[in-house]
């Protein structure tokens, strides 16, 4: 945590004033976190080699980049949207295939409303069978550390079968109308997980993770 | 037979102490200008050092959304420099070509930014801090603005890592390419010299009281630099498809940690130097005896110089004409070996190698090296740009004329 981030969301009126609510009708903001992930990843026959399963198998990965603000997100999430399909592409995927997407979900207004639209853009109709969880409402919003913690959050998913929540969902927004895991985990098969991640500035990513045995837990 | 595509330099965008076109640069340092000299900018608070290779006054930006509206100076000499290798690669992005991605390379992005954010804060509370200039404090920011302002996209990637920050940009971009990721992508260093940048150098006693002098024997350290440089990378199909202009093939970039490079023991820190180097020089395309010319990362830190020396007189033996440019536009940290790239395409090109500026009395050390110290007219095939840094961390990229590479 820094003074220049806390200057900065608070000037952007970014930040939630006192907890993080994403995709809730009432949400305000950030809360800001700290932490740090590391991955340690290795050839697949190399981890089998020395007797270890590995959490999970990397599928793709996905870049995207909306051209828009530098502080505020292209309002149909384009660049979300051009980073999902680009990892979905690259792991020869459908829409169907996807059983978790850990959204990039910060609670601001703008974010979580895009979000969900590019999810609906992507996935369809299948959007609404996706649960799709927002692990900043617990961690807070930890930057350029959020997509290697979610990442973390999604390979713990895929191992136990067990999708975390969104918490502090209270009232349904009806521009957020997607299954957001609400306050409480979910147990349930996970084969593929989607992790996005986006940047002030236009960047996106994504990330598509897999069950390590490839079975559906 | 070639593993992966071909990786063509189409376009190049300098801004820096000498100039802001990278032909303009090269002629000037193959006439022995430098542009080390007394730091204008600011005062540095040690009072020990005040020399350093400063850019000027920056021209009018023009032709970038709202021009200099909510750009700092980093983001200035980003954006000029992004502009100028678009032109002359002859792009014209955000249109119905082929998407036009960015990978930024940086090593401290944002310093002075940042610290004018906080001291507004420090001073006169939460409303005298800019929300705009909030938003150039992400070290992404340079990224972004270019970004924005030119629709470039949707491969929009900033590579933070300490003073090989450039080379790993280049290397992140040329597996973009290589591997059909993308088509066509700018990289991109920017080097801003500041109280932050400077005190960062200054306190691990690297920079030079007497200017920069690399491979001299009297050399002393480091003359701090700033500037900006893009290069435009494309895949050689889809630079051909455009019939762009190929100014040079680049190689797989490669680089690794060396925990040897340290001051203690020249010999032992220079044979594991060279043995990044020699795989360096094989993941680019050509073996040792066919390289022509070397850039090296040389900037007059004396340990530094001599670990660099010898590791090159290990890989390359005398054959290489070695020249810096660090002599004459100081040491840009992370983003040198792009700026290396540039001016070695350059060298390429006219089939002139620069001189090293500021080296007056030839190290013995390097003696066997057949180092620049005049300009050298010869036609030149390939060159590897060398980067050893004090933190470890050592590389190189190879260039060459088309079809010169394996």
């Amino acid at each position: 945590l820094s003074l220049v981030a806390y200057v900065g969301f608070q000037r952007l009126r970014s930040l939630a004033p006192s907890r993080c609510q994403p995709f809730d009708r009432n949400r305000q903001g950030v809360a800001l976190g700290e932490g740090a992930a590391f991955l340690f990843l290795e050839r697949a026959g190399a981890a089998r080699a020395r007797g270890r399963r590995g959490y999970g198998a990397v599928l793709a990965h996905g870049y995207g980049f909306d051209a828009y603000n530098m502080a505020v997100p292209h309002p149909d999430g384009a660049g979300g949207e051009q980073a999902v399909r680009a990892a979905l592409r690259a792991a020869r995927l459908g829409p169907a295939d996807v059983d978790y997407i850990n959204a990039h979900g910060t609670g601001t207004p703008s974010n979580d409303k895009a979000e969900t639209t590019l999810v609906k853009r992507v996935f369809g109709a299948r959007a609404y069978g996706i649960p799709i969880s927002s692990t900043k409402s617990m961690v807070g919003h930890t930057m350029g550390a959020a997509s290697a913690l979610e990442a973390v959050a999604c390979l713990i998913a895929l191992e136990r079968g067990v999708i975390p929540p969104t918490i502090n969902y209270e009232v349904p927004d009806p521009e957020c109308d997607l299954d957001y895991v609400p306050n409480r985990a979910r147990c349930g098969a996970v084969r593929v997980a989607l992790s996005a991640a986006f940047a002030m500035g236009g960047d996106a990513s994504a990330l598509l993770l897999a069950r390590a045995d490839g079975g559906g837990g | 037979m070639r593993e992966y595509v071909m990786v063509v330099l189409t376009g190049i965008g300098v801004v820096s102490p000498l100039g802001e076109n990278a032909g303009t640069v090269h002629t000037r340092l193959v006439e022995g200008e430098s542009g080390v000299g007394p730091l204008r900018r600011f005062v540095p608070a040690d009072g020990r050092v005040h020399t350093g290779a400063e850019v000027g006054e920056l021209a009018p930006l023009t032709g970038v959304g709202p021009g200099e509206k909510y750009l700092d100076r980093y983001g200035r000499m980003g954006l000029t420099a992004i502009v100028r290798a678009v032109a002359d690669a002859g792009l014209a992005p955000g249109g119905d070509g082929e998407p036009l991605g960015i990978v930024l390379g940086a090593w401290l992005p944002a310093a002075a930014t940042i610290q004018h954010f906080v001291d507004a804060y420090d001073a006169e509370g939460l409303q005298a801090a800019s929300p705009m200039e909030f938003a150039n404090c992400a070290f992404n920011a340079v990224a972004s603005q270019a970004g924005i302002r030119l629709k470039l996209g949707p491969v929009n990637v900033t590579t933070i890592a300490g003073a090989v920050s450039g080379l790993a940009a280049l290397e992140f971009a040329w597996w973009q390419l290589a591997t059909g990721a993308a088509a066509r992508l700018l990289v991109v260093g920017v080097q801003e010299m500041n109280a932050t940048t400077y005190a960062c150098c200054a306190g691990d006693a690297l920079l030079a009281p007497s200017g920069s002098r690399p491979f001299d024997r009297a050399r002393d350290g480091m003359a701090l630099g700033e500037g900006a440089c893009a290069l435009v990378l494309e895949r050689g199909d889809a630079a051909r498809a455009r019939c762009g202009r190929v100014l040079a093939e680049v190689g797989r970039p490669w680089l690794g940690y060396v925990p040897e490079c340290r001051p203690a023991d020249t010999e032992v820190a220079a044979a594991a130097v060279a043995a990044v180097l020699r795989d360096a020089v094989d993941q680019g395309g050509v073996v040792p005896a066919a390289v022509d010319h070397v850039s090296a990362a040389a900037n007059g830190v004396p340990w530094l110089d001599a670990v660099e020396g010898a590791a090159l007189l290990r890989v390359f033996a005398d054959r290489p004409i070695v020249g810096t440019v660090k002599g004459a536009l100081g040491e840009w940290v992370g983003v040198g070996p792009l700026l290396q790239v540039a001016l070695a395409a350059c060298a390429l090109g006219s089939g002139v190698v620069p001189p090293v500026a500021g080296l007056r009395e030839v190290d013995p050390c390097f003696e066997r090296l057949a180092l620049a110290t005049r300009p050298v007219r010869r036609e030149t095939r390939t060159a590897v740009v060398s980067s050893v840094c004090w933190s470890g961390m050592a590389g190189a990229a190879v260039v060459g004329v088309p079809g010169a590479l394996r």
